[in-house]
């Protein structure tokens, strides 16, 4: 599976249940890829000698070590989001150049929020150029008898419409006389996958997923029955 | 007056739910809630008896053995829900009679302090706690290790709020002995309720 901006991030906290919430987040957010979960912070230190997730996050008040002390001694530092029950580290974390602080109980729109900002860092300061689809590709429509080129890399999703197909890109939609099924079929199946009758979406686009809802922007996806299960394993890769 | 200082000073001194411990059990059951296990609704139970205890019940001087208890049993579960499963807790209690009356919230901070202290992300790790009340005569152990680099946070003026608070009550009565090791925590109290 590619994605076109994949983001990898670890999870340490001393809690079962805190971390399998913070999995659970991750399950919904496609480009995020949560590579390893810890509960003990000298197992997350040494695996963080050998490895540099984009994001880490991290309770403050463990057992032996702190989350504080933890991250004060990485040498590399990945961005850090902080997660605790209690307010009284804040001022600390800031200094310690935290993307974001999460209060615990925290709802999966708060964690999206911390992961947006971690997002925008990323690509504020990355130097790694992020793998988008080759300037090259493209899909060829004809709109009112005119055929141009749509960037690949421009779409977000496409939407059947009687026998007209919306194609969605950031900022504009066309709309194509052709069936759902034909544009389909010219697209990348890695990169773009079909959720519904009417619908298919650019994975490198869902900002997250939810209910069965997929939400790319200010737009709700739909997520039919029939993919739902197909698509839930898509997710956890 | 001077009762009335006491007063005063004695519900000043009373331990309250520790911050830390009621976020992160209100995380643990948010999870449980969206993952609608049958978890949920007996954590949220717990957890409502536990702060009815001391917001309301625990305001009055006394309160019945049995009370105490409860309260006590209830932290007990939620804190086993938190925790990873390398902590094993016992929890050992006889008591001759549960209407005797103790003044409330004296026993929990000792055992906050072995949940505090006594829990460890990688190594296993033993809670003991004993209770007995034979004809008004109570005594209670705690014994855990300690795992932990942390600076007693708040740990110790609890602690010197219960022996100002035993001192108050049972002046004379009681007996408290704490036996601070480097790496075990062992307190001994004996009460004549």
């Amino acid at each position: 599976m590619t994605y076109n901006t994949r983001i990898t991030c670890i999870a340490i906290d001393d809690e079962p249940r805190a971390l399998r919430l913070i999995e659970s987040y991750c399950d919904r957010i496609p480009s995020l890829i949560l590579l390893e979960s810890f509960n003990n912070p000298i197992e997350a230190y040494s695996y963080l000698k050998n490895n540099l997730p984009d994001i880490i996050f991290i309770d403050i008040n463990m057992p032996e070590f702190s989350g504080i002390q933890l991250i004060k001694n990485l040498e590399k530092k990945p961005l850090v989001i902080f997660t605790t029950a209690y307010s009284k580290y804040a001022v600390e974390s800031y200094s310690l150049e935290a993307i974001d602080y999460l209060l615990k109980p925290y709802d999966f729109e708060r964690f999206h929020q911390a992961v947006q900002k971690a997002k925008k860092q990323l690509s504020l300061t990355s130097s790694k150029t992020i793998p988008r689809a080759a300037d090259g590709e493209s899909i060829t429509v004809k709109v009112d008898y005119k055929s141009f080129k749509i960037k690949l890399q421009d779409i977000t999703y496409l939407e059947a419409m009687d026998n007209y197909v919306k194609i969605f890109t950031v900022n504009k939609c066309h709309i194509v006389l052709r069936s759902l099924k034909s544009v389909l079929e010219e697209l990348p199946s890695d990169q773009f996958i079909q959720v519904h009758k009417s619908f298919v979406v650019a994975l490198s686009k869902i900002d997250y997923f939810m209910n069965s809802r997929i939400t790319i922007g200010h737009s709700e996806i739909p997520v039919g029955r029939v993919y739902l299960n197909k698509f839930r394993d898509l997710l956890k890769g | 007056m001077s009762s009335e200082k006491n007063k005063a000073e004695l519900s000043l001194l009373k331990s309250q739910i520790d911050p830390h411990f009621l976020f992160n059990s209100l995380n643990s059951i948010y999870y449980e809630a969206i993952e609608k296990t049958d978890l949920a609704p007996k954590a949220i139970m717990s957890l409502s008896n536990l702060m009815r205890y001391v917001l309301t019940d625990a305001k009055s001087e006394y309160v019945s053995l049995d009370q105490e208890i409860s309260y006590i049993q209830g932290y007990i579960e939620l804190q086993k829900l938190r925790l990873p499963h390398k902590t094993h807790l016992n929890f050992d209690l006889s008591v001759d009679n549960g209407e005797v009356m103790i003044a409330p919230l004296l026993l929990i901070p000792f055992i906050e302090n072995a949940f505090k202290y006594g829990v460890s992300s990688s190594s296993d790790t033993e809670i003991n706690i004993k209770l007995r009340v034979e004809k008004n005569h109570l005594s209670f152990q705690v014994r855990n290790g300690i795992f932990t680099n942390k600076e007693a946070d708040g740990t110790q003026s609890g602690l010197d709020n219960v022996k100002k608070r035993l001192a108050l009550i049972y002046p004379g009565k009681h007996d408290l002995r704490i036996n601070h090791e480097t790496n075990s925590y062992q307190v001994d109290l004996s009460i004549n309720l």
